[in-house]
Parts: C-alpha cells; structure tokens; sequence
C-alpha cells in the first residue's frame, strides 16, 4: 500500500501551551484514518498542520514524497480540508465560492464540483447568497469546497455536524465513493458510531499526544475505548455514571 | 508560475475580500440606498464644517499655511490608522480566508499583494465620494489653487496611501512574528507619539499664533510641489528612504507564512458581521474575562458584575488601547507642539468629541459583538437592565479614565464655570448610548442594526462639533466663536435636548424589553 503523508517527531506550541507535541503516523492510499479524543486533544492542530494552515515547531510532514514547508502551495491542491466551524463568505453564492476557490486553485470549476452540487442538493440554492441558508446547507456547502478539487487526502473535521440524517446519508455515500478510487481520509470526531462504520484505523490522542493506534476497529466497542483512555477525568466520569 | 496566474490569483483575492466587506449591499437593496445616504450625509456635514472653517481660517492665515495645516492632519491621520492596523497584524484576514484560502497554492506575496489593493480600495471607497468633491471645491474656491495643482495632491494623497498601508502590512507581519505584544505596543505606540509631534490641531488651537509644528515630510513634499518651494532637501531625501523601507520590509513579510500567527482578524464587515466571528470574539472575550475575575473577584451586584464584565471586554477588544493611544498622541501634541497656546473653549470642543467619539465607538463594538448574546439576559428576570445598567457603568468609568489625565493637564477644566459641563459629560454619554443599544437589539433584520450605529458613529464628531455652535446661535444670537459662553450654552442646551428626545423615545422601548 502507498503511503500518502507521512508525520515525523511533529511539535506546535501555542506561545507555552502544547497543541501536539512530538506525533508521528502515516496514512496509506485508500485508508480511513481516524483521530479520536476528547476537546483540546490536539486533533484539530493535528489537521491545521497537514492542511499547512500553521507550521510545526518541530518534526517534518512528508506529503507524496515532498515536504510540507515554507513552498507547500506545491502540494496543496493534493489536500481538502473541511474545519470543524467552517466559515464561509457570507454575501457570496456557493456557485461564485466554488469558481473563486477554483481560480486559485488554479483549476477549472470542474464538472465534478456540479456533480457535487446535484448529489449534495447544493443545486437548489446555489445562486442564493450564503447568509441566507441554513446550517445545514452551509455544512453541505463547506463540504462541497473541500472536495470539489478531487484531493488525494481529505481532513474532515466533524464533518456530519448540523446535518440531518439525509444529508448525513448523502455525505457518506460520497465518503465511500472516494475511498474505494485509492484516496485517503483523516477523520476527526466525537460520535463513536461513526468511527465504527468508517475507519480502518483509529489514533487516540489526548493533551497534544499519540495515546495508542487501534487497528482491530471491528471488534472495538465503547467500553474498550473508554478502558483505553482511561486517563481522561471526563471519560472515568462517565464509567462512574453508568453511560 | 506563470505570471498570468498570479495576476488571475491577485485579482479573483482582492475582489474576495471586497465582496466580504461590501458584501451585505448584495443582500439588501435598502443597504445600498443607506451607503448613498451615508456618503451624502457625511459630505454634507463635512463640507459645512470645513467650509465654515476654511473661510474663517483664511482671514487669518495664508493660503499656503492652511493647504500645509489640511496636508498635514491628512497624511498623520493616514499614519497613525495604519499604526492601529499594524498593532492587529497589518494584514486583514477574514475568517473564511483562513478557512479555505489558506489552503489553497497562494503564495504569501500574492495574498499581500491582493491586502494591498483590499486596503486601498476599501477605505478610500468609503472616503473618496465624501472628500473628492469637498477637496476641489475648497481647493478651487476657498485656497484659489489650479485644477492641476489639486491632481497632484491628489496623486500624492494615493500615492502616500499605498506605500502607508504596505509600511503598515510589513510591519504588522514582521511584529507578530515575535509574538511580544509588549514589543509590538512598543513599536506602535513610539510611532505614533513621533507622528503627533507633526500634527496641527486644526480644530482647537488658537488661529491668530503662529504654528510651531514641523510638517510631516510627505506634506511638506507634497507642498513643495504645489507651490514651487523646490529648494527643499530633506523632504525627498525622507520620502525616499521611507519608501525604500517599506519595500524592504513588505517583501520580507511577503517571505513569511504569517496565516501562523496572524489568524482570522478582520470581523466588522462594513454593514454585517457573521455569526461565526461574533461568536469568536465573543469566546475570546469570556476567555479574557475569567482571567480578569482572578485579578478582581467577582462582585455580588449583578450591576456591578456586568461593569467588570464590559470593562474586560473594553480591555479585550482594544477599545481602551485605542484610546490610551489617541490621549497620548494628543497630550504630547500639545505638550511639544503646541503648549500654553490652546483657548479653553477650544479645549471643550475636544472634551466633547473626545467623549461622544469614543462612547459611540464602544456602544457600535457592542452592537457589533454582544448583540447576539442577548439572549442570556433576556432569558433572565431584568435581565436586560442589569446589562443596560452595568454598561453604562462601564462607560463612565471610561469617560472618567478619559477625562481624569486630560484634566490634570488643563486645570482651568476644573474651574466652577466649567466643572457642572464636565461632570454632565461623565453622566449623560453613557446614559445616551445606553438607551440607544437598547434601541438596537433585534438580530437578523435586514436593515441591520449596526449599519445605523455606524452611521451614527460617522456623523459623531462633525455633530460634536458643530451643534453645539448651531445650538450656541440659535438660542443666544449673535454666535461669538471666542465667547465661551455663548459656546458652552449651546453645547449644553444641545445636550440637554438631545438628551431628554432619547430618554422619551426610548424608554418605552426599555420596558418593553424587559417584558419580553
């Protein structure tokens, strides 16, 4: 299996607080990677890292051979990546958001982003100015940003939040589709049934660092995950409890 | 790349970034109208003054002393914004850029570039249509210059006002990268303080005495143009090593992946503001808030808790750096600039705008941030009161923050013939802006909330200023500029009246509110 990104000693601080201190982890072609911890674990610095939104301290990411660094607009186009708030521009239609993201993508609004569209139902409101939609389509339009470029590595980070159960359905089957053509995918979520059902592999990650890698996702159930972090004041609460 | 590319790059970014901030004109026609009216509002106001103003001036000054005075307030003005906008990153980043742009191949120069252009057009969008014709009819009617001589301070004007902003971008990069806020205040604030020493106080200083500030260069180049003064040599040789800087430091900026330290930082929209970067600022705020409750414990008085809660917001959000830099820029204005040699009447008027400027500032931030979070009082048994209440609090504190140094250095303030005025502008203010934001709470209507506010921020100063004049003449004729009680009657009689219209109009809103 080819390996797509590659993760080596990575460190980021906030000024003195620990964002993800010294992680490393690769992902192969076609694999659903997932990482799983409680808020302020460091997942989401994990993604900003490999998106090249920010830059480590320390460590190298190694992107299909090359090195993610001060140059990375050159691998950028192999990577999507959907944040968990996303924001969009308000007084834009998803239609004009798309082409713009295309254009400096360098890239034609290709006709899989319309594809998109019409699976996602975008379709329907695409000429209506962002401010004006909901939650849910504003979901389904950050999603449609995050993919319509064909990426070999896609950063979801909670990407089924605020959609309804159809939509989540939609999103899915579009997930699927795009791991079985050899992409890879890097999962952040708190929703244990989604682990379950999508990933090959499974990162725990707490207080900015690699806690274990689960890879027999099958046979993993809720109770064994809480075992397994069992560290995490949150987590024995809620043994305590019962849930 | 093909340079092709970068240019289809620049362009498709620049335009981005003025849908984003002119963006809420698409939504609402009515948003369009307004901005027609905003700009002809703010040119009839501005005009009236400085027309006023300009006549008044010329009878006692040349006309070569009053184009370098109108020169020289313009291009301090100019440096002193940017200096704020350097303090934040120079860059303005909105929250969707760092979402989605920053993802894509853009190069850092490209986005630079495009910032560039953001800047430039954003704020003289706004400026121009008010000032172009005020600017040719004063020039060409009132300072008897030429046609051309108005282009080329024109063409200095934008000239000075992109290489400003590219100064104010490098720097604003290159400070956070050293993530010291101590060491970029520092910076910004040493700024500042050299850039007061070169401003006229056009409006406060005593006309008949000679000036003694030194013009900034780019004016005093600007000057040497119009007016054929040729023999000048350090002008150019400053303007030239300015530039040559500014190019240094912005293409070392442009080196640097600054969406690292720099992150989502542009939240007012012109007209709207997202629910996302509301929601930011106002996590920030909460953040910034438990750590002051630390310093200072919680106090008992729900009034009370709410003052320090708008207080850490006031600290939060910059409001009160951006007033400590204006009250230091000001005192060493008239410490080195112009000492002894301000009239007290004068000092009123800046007492006033100073007070209305900043009051309605802060009741726009709050529109503009904790508007939304209005539900929280709201769901609460008077609520509303106890925020409406704890705000206004908050504002007299300010106002006292505000008053308190600038009296010290005037003390002639303290005198009984002053004294009632100035209390009255400690009070009245805060209950003013209060009870408007009250006025202001629905969210999500069109014809938004903080559009009004910020037209009413616009029309602030102008109507500071001249009001109480207009007031002064009507109800104690003849006006008298130099009769101090001409003036302050009018300043009080105008207060007083603006006054007692809100409270009308707007308590019952007030108890309206309280009974949702």
């Amino acid at each position: 299996m080819k390996t797509l990104l590659e993760l080596r000693n990575v460190t980021k601080y906030y000024d003195s607080k620990v964002g993800v201190e010294n992680i490393s982890f690769n992902l192969n072609s076609g694999e659903f990677l997932t990482l799983f911890g409680p808020n302020g674990a460091g997942k989401t610095t994990t993604l900003k890292l490999i998106a090249g939104l920010i830059h480590p301290d320390s460590g190298e990411i190694i992107i299909m051979s090359k090195k993610l660094d001060g140059n990375a607009s050159e691998v950028k186009n192999l990577i999507g990546y959907l944040p968990e708030y996303p924001s969009l521009p308000e007084y834009l239609t998803p239609e004009e958001f798309i082409e713009f993201l295309a254009a400096l993508r360098g890239t034609k609004s290709s006709e899989y982003a319309y594809e998109l569209f019409e699976i996602l139902g975008i379709n329907k409101f695409s000429s209506e100015l962002i401010a004006k939609l909901s939650k849910g389509q504003r979901q389904l339009v950050a999603f449609a940003a995050s993919i319509f470029h064909r990426p070999k590595i896609l950063l979801l980070d909670e990407p089924f939040l605020g959609l309804d159960i159809f939509a989540q359905e939609r999103v899915s089957e579009i997930l699927l589709e795009y791991i079985s053509q050899g992409n890879s995918i890097i999962f952040s979520t708190h929703i244990f049934d989604f682990v379950k059902r999508f990933s090959h592999r499974v990162i725990l990650i707490s207080n900015g660092r690699i806690r274990d890698i689960i890879y027999d996702v099958e046979n993993l159930n809720f109770e064994k995950l809480l075992r397994k972090l069992g560290g995490w004041a949150e987590c024995q609460q809620l043994q305590l409890s019962g849930k | 790349m093909p340079a092709t590319t970068t240019f289809r790059k620049i362009r498709y970014m620049t335009f981005y970034k003025l849908l984003s901030h002119f963006g809420a004109l698409r939504k609402d026609k009515k948003f369009g109208i307004t901005y027609f009216l905003l700009i002809l509002g703010g040119f009839l106001v501005i005009s009236l003054g400085l027309s006023s103003f300009s006549t008044g001036f010329l009878t006692r000054t040349t006309r070569i002393e009053t184009v370098e005075l109108i020169l020289s307030m313009f291009f301090s003005t100019q440096f002193i914004l940017g200096m704020i906008v350097a303090r934040k990153g120079g860059v303005s980043i909105f929250a969707s850029e760092y979402h989605y742009v920053a993802c894509t191949p853009i190069t850092p120069l490209q986005y630079l570039v495009s910032d560039t252009f953001f800047q430039f057009f954003s704020s003289n969008l706004l400026s121009v249509p008010v000032f172009l014709p005020l600017i040719y009819v004063v020039g060409k009617y009132f300072l008897e210059l030429s046609t051309f001589e108005i282009l080329i301070m024109m063409c200095f004007a934008f000239l000075y006002s992109i290489i400003e902003v590219m100064f104010s971008q490098g720097l604003g990069v290159l400070l956070s990268k050293t993530r010291n806020e101590l060491l970029t205040n520092f910076v910004a604030l040493s700024l500042v303080l050299i850039t007061a020493m070169q401003y006229p106080l056009l409006f406060f200083t005593d006309l008949s005495i000679d000036k003694i500030y030194t013009p900034p260069f780019a004016a005093a180049l600007t000057l040497s143009y119009i007016f054929g003064k040729r023999d000048l040599i350090y002008p150019p040789i400053a303007f030239t090593v300015f530039a040559i800087v500014t190019l240094l430091i912005y293409f070392k900026a442009s080196k640097l992946w600054f969406f690292d330290y720099i992150g989502p930082n542009y939240v007012s929209s012109v007209f709207d503001v997202t629910s996302y970067t509301t929601r930011l600022r106002h996590r920030q705020v909460l953040c910034f808030f438990e750590k002051f409750s630390k310093i200072i414990p919680f106090p008992s008085s729900k009034k009370a808790f709410f003052t320090l809660f708008h207080l850490s917001r006031m600290v939060r959000d910059g409001t009160l750096w951006v007033m400590a830099i204006s009250i230091a820029a000001f005192f060493v204005n008239v410490m080195f600039v112009n000492p002894g040699k301000m009239l007290s009447l004068y000092k009123f008027v800046n007492l006033l705008a100073l007070i209305v400027v900043s009051n309605m500032s802060h009741g726009l931030l709050w529109i503009a941030h904790d508007r939304i979070n209005m539900w929280i009082p709201l769901s609460a048994p008077n609520g509303v009161e106890k925020v409406l209440g704890g705000f206004e609090k908050s504002l007299i504190v300010l106002n006292l923050a505000l008053l308190l140094p600038y009296v010290a250095l005037n003390t002639d303030l303290l005198s009984a013939f002053f004294l009632p005025s100035v209390i009255a502008l400690i009070i009245i203010p805060p209950k003013i802006i209060a009870l408007l934001i009250a006025t202001f709470r629905e969210v999500g209507k069109t014809f938004t909330t903080q559009f009004i506010l910020m037209i009413l921020l616009s029309l602030s100063l102008p109507t500071a200023l001249i009001s109480p004049m207009i007031a002064g003449s009507l109800f104690y004729p003849p006006i008298d500029l130099t009769s101090t009680t001409n003036y302050l009657s009018g300043a009080i009689t105008y207060l007083g009246v603006v006054y007692a219209i809100l409270c009308l109009l707007l308590s019952k809103r007030i108890s309206e509110y309280s009974d949702d």
